[in-house]
């Protein structure tokens, strides 16, 4: 993985570069085999582009503006004060002036009453809202919300789990057995009630909480994953051998055996990323998610089914967030199973 | 099991003294002990500075647990270890580290004994650098004087173990044990999983390290004719205690032990004129859990008598230096005669 910097050889220095990441070489060769999950995995590449140049596709300040004879670059990413006086939601450009938008020409918070609940149009591709509000726009806002709570619960989840297991795995005993009873506590509590009862006991309800809550009920399987690598690591020669040499336990078990540990835990994260994001949308709908007006998939959602008696049952309310969850849910769900195949060495030849 | 004081090597680098070691097998919820594995039951031996000493016995004779107690990688129930003279069977925090750079260990299993995530260099690296060996401005270069020393070309350091042969890892893992100066090595049957062909290099380079670097071996293995060419002294060992210990060719040239002379029987034996006669023995290993009273030895003994489940057996020397725990070859001079 790193370059040694006293072999100049630059033949020798190529070939211990490319077999240095031998390992996940594999696995990455294993894992193009699988057609679907590459496309799931590209499917979350291009989740991950519109979630972060949401600003550029979505939004009604222009990315370019030429008007009364001053040029500005990126209002849509920045304050610029001389455009204050703008209210860029009904602006239109005058003869002289000049304007490239985003692909999406609507805020995601820009109210319009009188366009409330229409269907999709060339105007609004995808449809408005109760607010008549775009929910194309907050569709592509809401991936933010979703990939970001995904990612970061999960993350929460994957250290708080490697940690934990780590120590129960590595000390065994008494440890072990306290970690194990606190895993089947965790575990014994329907998670959606859980949360619900947590956020409703908390005072403040912001995304950053959400996360931290979804984060600390989502460790236990990662936890249990980590425990039974160790368990077996732990009584490998490499780890006697580390032992022997002197290192420190916390060495030994984060330097030694957590690198051996790692795949099965990554596979893990993929498939609680989607249920991360899921269990967001799900909370939304019932609407103890991330606060309005924020744009998120299931807060979307969570309007249709005022209107289900609608003529029309307002069904771009339902269908275009929930098919973007179900390919978001889909794609994570993919990529996990195309890692777990392709990290597991009896599929190797 | 009090037989032997092992006065005969004084000034020895390694003496072990009723070293014992049980492990409990739990059951129950409450995990209470319901009986004890007697994997290393009694055992006494020394090495003197600069020698090989084998352990030999079959497998769950208690050998692997005897070295890997002391190199403190198990802690031992009872028993004296000294190091150079001093008792290092209770050290611990800083004192155990510092005994860590001077006893090494080389592994069976050349697959498992390398961590498959990390480079040569870095294994090598990491133990230089928790010693204190050399600066990291020096480390490279010692890694890969290191790696010459095994016989590997220095360019090895950046590659992952999967990208060696059997025995080039057990030559990286030598290298490792290397790594940190040590005086002692606990080689468990590191050649038992090589080709034969590997073996004897790595037989040889284990030999000329020990004459370059004055190592001391304690060496387990069950190949008789490795622990032959290997050692100075010899300890058999059978259900977790020894019966018969000393110079190699005292054990295998005048065994007394009738199971060590099985033992040698069942060596195959380089020249075919000479006729001999196999011993072979019946049934299997008795349960360490439950070992037999008296001899251990006595349920699959060819010479067994009715006394041998009654005496318990200790080691008597027979000539200097050559001890045998079998009272119908070895009579305890001390003890009353029938």
């Amino acid at each position: 993985m790193t370059e040694p910097p006293a072999n100049p050889a630059p033949a020798g220095a190529q070939d211990s570069g490319h077999k240095g990441q031998s390992y996940w070489r594999l696995v990455a060769r294993q894992f193009v085999k699988n057609r679907l999950a590459v496309a799931a995995l590209c499917v979350i590449i291009v989740l991950a582009f519109v979630a972060s140049l949401a600003p550029f596709l979505a939004g009604d300040r222009p990315i370019y503006l030429h008007v009364e004879g001053e040029t500005y670059w990126f209002a849509n990413v920045r304050d610029i004060p001389e455009l204050r006086r703008f209210d860029f939601q009904f602006w239109e450009p005058g003869p002289n002036d000049r304007a490239i938008r985003p692909i999406v020409p609507h805020d995601p918070l820009a109210i319009e009453l009188t366009r409330r609940l229409q269907g999709p149009s060339a105007n609004h591709w995808l449809g408005t809202d109760d607010r008549g509000r775009d929910v194309l726009s907050r569709i592509i806002w809401g991936s933010r919300i979703s990939m970001t709570i995904g990612f970061i619960a999960v993350g929460i989840s994957a250290i708080v789990g490697v940690v934990i297991g780590a120590f129960a795995g590595y000390y065994g005993g008494l440890v072990d057995g306290t970690a194990q009873r606190l895993i089947e506590i965790m575990l014994c509590f329907p998670p959606l009630i859980l949360i619900l009862a947590l956020l409703a006991m908390l005072p403040d309800q912001n995304i950053y909480i959400l996360m931290i809550v979804l984060g600390l009920l989502g460790w236990m399987g990662i936890a249990r994953l980590v425990r039974g690598e160790f368990l077996k690591l732990r009584e490998s020669d490499f780890a006697v051998a580390a032992r022997a040499t002197g290192l420190s336990d916390a060495r030994i078990m984060f330097r030694h055996l957590l690198p051996n540990a790692i795949s099965p835990v990554l596979v893990s994260a993929t498939f609680g990323i989607a249920g991360a994001i899921l269990m967001e949308s799900a909370l939304s709908f019932l609407g103890f998610g991330v606060p309005p007006p924020t744009p998120t998939w299931g807060e979307i959602l969570s309007q249709s089914n005022r209107y289900i008696n609608r003529p029309d049952g307002a069904w771009w309310l339902v269908t275009f967030p929930g098919v973007a969850i179900f390919v978001t849910v889909c794609a994570f769900n993919l990529v996990g199973e195309g890692l777990r195949d392709a990290i597991d060495p009896r599929m190797r030849q | 099991m009090s037989g032997g004081p092992s006065r005969e090597h004084n000034g020895a680098l390694l003496e072990v003294r009723d070293l014992v070691k049980y492990f409990p097998v739990r059951k129950g919820v409450l995990a209470r002990a319901a009986g004890y594995v007697r994997a290393v039951d009694g055992v006494s031996f020394s090495v003197p500075r600069g020698k090989t000493l084998s352990l030999v016995g079959e497998s769950g004779s208690g050998k692997t647990t005897a070295g890997r107690v002391i190199l403190r990688l198990l802690e031992p129930t009872s028993g004296q270890i000294f190091f150079d003279g001093r008792d290092i069977s209770g050290v611990r925090g800083r004192a155990l580290r510092a005994l860590r750079k001077q006893m090494q260990i080389i592994f069976q299993d050349p697959y498992g004994s390398l961590n498959p995530r990390m480079t040569v260099y870095s294994m090598l690296s990491e133990a230089l650098s928790i010693h204190r060996i050399a600066p990291r401005a020096e480390q490279r270069a010692r890694a890969e004087e290191l790696l010459r020393l095994v016989g590997l070309p220095p360019d090895s350091a950046d590659r992952y173990p999967n990208e060696f042969s059997g025995g080039q890892r057990q030559r990286i893992g030598i290298a490792r044990a290397l790594a940190v100066e040590p005086a002692l090595i606990v080689a468990d049957e590191p050649v038992s999983a090589l080709d034969v062909s590997i073996q004897a290099q790595i037989l040889n380079l284990m030999e000329d390290l020990q004459e370059k670097l004055g190592l001391t071996y304690l060496f387990i293995g069950h190949n008789l004719s490795v622990v032959r060419h290997i050692s100075d002294y010899v300890a058999v060992m059978y259900l977790g205690r020894i019966v018969e210990r000393g110079a190699v060719d005292d054990i295998f040239e005048r065994p007394v032990h009738p199971y060590t002379k099985a033992l040698l029987s069942a060596a195959p034996e380089p020249d075919t004129k000479r006729k001999r006669e196999r011993i072979i023995l019946e049934g299997d290993t008795p349960s360490p859990i439950n070992p037999p009273s008296g001899c251990p030895f006595h349920t699959r003994c060819p010479e067994a008598q009715p006394s041998c489940s009654q005496t318990p057996q200790h080691l008597v020397e027979i000539t200097p230096g050559h001890w045998a725990a079998c009272h119908i070859h070895a009579p305890d001079p001390a003890a009353p005669q029938r």
